[in-house]
């Protein structure tokens, strides 16, 4: 019985095993053939496809070796609206960006746009900051910072790198050690980290506050909020914080942004300031708005909280930044 | 020798401990569900349908056997001590586990819809449930034979 048994054993798992050896290779190495060629990779017959038309841009030659700027595939199409809308040139503040008019919906391809900066003599990685999406996706709230905020006093016409120095400064105060930079038309961006807030716009301690997880609540440390949580939800709050400097008044967007959006805005950003946009004078038509993107997760979803429960102003105080960047007077 | 107890009495403290856990869960259930953006949001009705299987069914039966006996059941029936106390305090371990199934959410799970941590808790509510409904069970059908036990005694 036992041999009976075991050979019967036995004889499953070599059919088992000859299965298994046998089936793939009939079957599923021609199906990654058909997958690589059709779906991840394009086929070898449509690269080399007839060039478009030419797009209606003054043509500016582009160094034919730089590498692709980083920031063409994250950028929601400003530089599309660029070339669409104003032939890819820049008006005024000098910075190869147009006035704003574009929504993010040109046909002209980005790469006109790109080879419409003016040439400075700098290497391409300077010139192609990413653009942030203009109009400004839907806000929580918004605050234009007062102009005495970002003007020493003595100093003449500040420059931009003196009002990144300025806002850099409070930001790290606040614990904002990292943030990104864009270009917008007439000026620049800075977006914050996203970070966790309290639903009253104080920041979490800092063990939670750049965590994306919602953080458990011990009912032991701190009773109320347990008993809050166990009635009312347990929902996480989060909130990005947009510096725009710009002399352009600007509406925001129809859309309200996701939070996947938001949370790329961190990583889609250059790290500094580049020095050519730095030295661009920070004049009195410059304005510096903070655009504050609050969401509010719950572990069904994360939806941005537009309008928000708080001000943009009380958004800043709450953070800390408001009292960083007013001018001591003493 | 074995130690016996009054087969009423141990049916009355069985029931206190059911519908003082089966109440006291309602309770906070209804307080969630009267939350504009409770923690089950436009889901209450799934909540419910998670709470009610698991106590409904064994509550009823209780409750009807006890008031059954009312009527019936000479006070001097007898029942062996450790049936009534397993059924006692798995009941009573049986009521933790609900409960903390449905209050310590916020802190073990905060990421997980409390709804889906329901509904996970099921894995050993179930088993659980089934243990204590069998050990009730033991304990009720003892209670009918110990009758004529207790009266032989007697």
């Amino acid at each position: 019985m036992n041999l009976f048994f075991s050979s019967f054993v036995w004889l499953s798992l070599l059919s088992f095993a000859g299965c298994a050896s046998i089936v793939p290779s009939q079957t599923s190495a021609p199906k990654h053939q058909i997958e690589r060629g059709s779906l991840l990779s394009p086929k070898p017959d449509l690269s080399p496809a007839p060039a478009p038309a030419p797009a209606p841009v003054i043509p500016v030659p582009v160094a034919p070796a730089s590498p692709p700027p980083p920031s063409v595939g994250t950028s929601a199409g400003f530089g599309e609206s660029i070339g669409s809308g104003v032939g890819g040139m820049g008006h005024g503040s000098g910075l190869g960006y147009g006035s704003g008019s574009g929504n993010g919906r040109g046909s002209a391809p980005p790469k006109s746009a790109r080879a419409s900066f003016p040439a400075t003599g700098q290497d391409d990685t300077q010139k192609s900051m990413p653009d942030f999406k203009w109009p400004p996706p839907k806000a929580s709230g918004r605050e234009v910072i007062p102009d005495a905020f970002l003007r020493l006093p003595g100093v003449g016409i500040a420059l931009f790198r003196d009002v990144d120095a300025l806002l850099r400064s409070a930001l790290d105060n606040c614990g904002y050690s990292e943030s990104s930079y864009y270009a917008v038309p007439g000026g620049f961006a800075i977006a914050t980290r996203i970070e966790q807030i309290n639903k009253n716009g104080t920041p979490k301690p800092e063990e939670n506050r750049w965590s994306l997880k919602t953080a458990p609540i011990n009912p032991f440390s701190d009773f109320s909020a347990y008993m809050s949580a166990l009635f009312k939800g347990n929902p996480g709050y989060y909130r990005v914080i947009v510096f725009i400097i710009t002399q352009n008044g600007f509406s925001q967007g129809a859309t309200e942004p996701g939070k996947a959006e938001v949370e790329g805005w961190f990583a889609g950003g250059f790290n500094i300031l580049p020095a050519d946009v730095g030295r661009k004078a920070f004049t009195d038509d410059y304005r510096c708005t903070a655009l504050i993107y609050e969401f509010k997760k719950t572990p069904q979803s994360s939806k941005p909280v537009i309008p928000g429960s708080l001000t943009g102003k009380t958004h800043l105080m709450r953070s800390g930044i408001w009292n960083n960047l007013q001018p001591k007077t003493d | 020798m074995k130690q016996q107890l009054a087969v009423q009495e141990c049916k009355k403290r069985l029931l206190v401990v059911w519908l003082a856990g089966a109440g006291m869960l309602s309770l906070i259930l209804i307080a969630q569900s009267m939350q504009e953006e409770g923690p089950y949001l436009d889901r209450v009705s799934d909540a419910w349908a998670w709470f009610l299987p698991n106590v409904i069914p064994t509550l009823s039966l209780m409750v009807g056997v006890v008031v059954k006996d009312f009527s019936t059941t000479s006070d001097k029936k007898l029942i062996d001590t450790f049936l009534f106390q397993l059924s006692f305090w798995l009941s009573i371990s049986y009521f933790l586990v609900l409960m903390s199934s449905i209050s310590l959410q916020p802190y073990f799970s905060p990421n997980i819809a409390p709804l889906d941590f329901l509904k996970q808790s099921n894995l050993w509510l179930g088993p659980m449930q089934g243990i204590v409904t069998l050990a009730l069970g033991v304990f009720f059908g003892k209670a009918e034979q110990s009758g004529t036990t207790g009266a032989e005694k007697k």
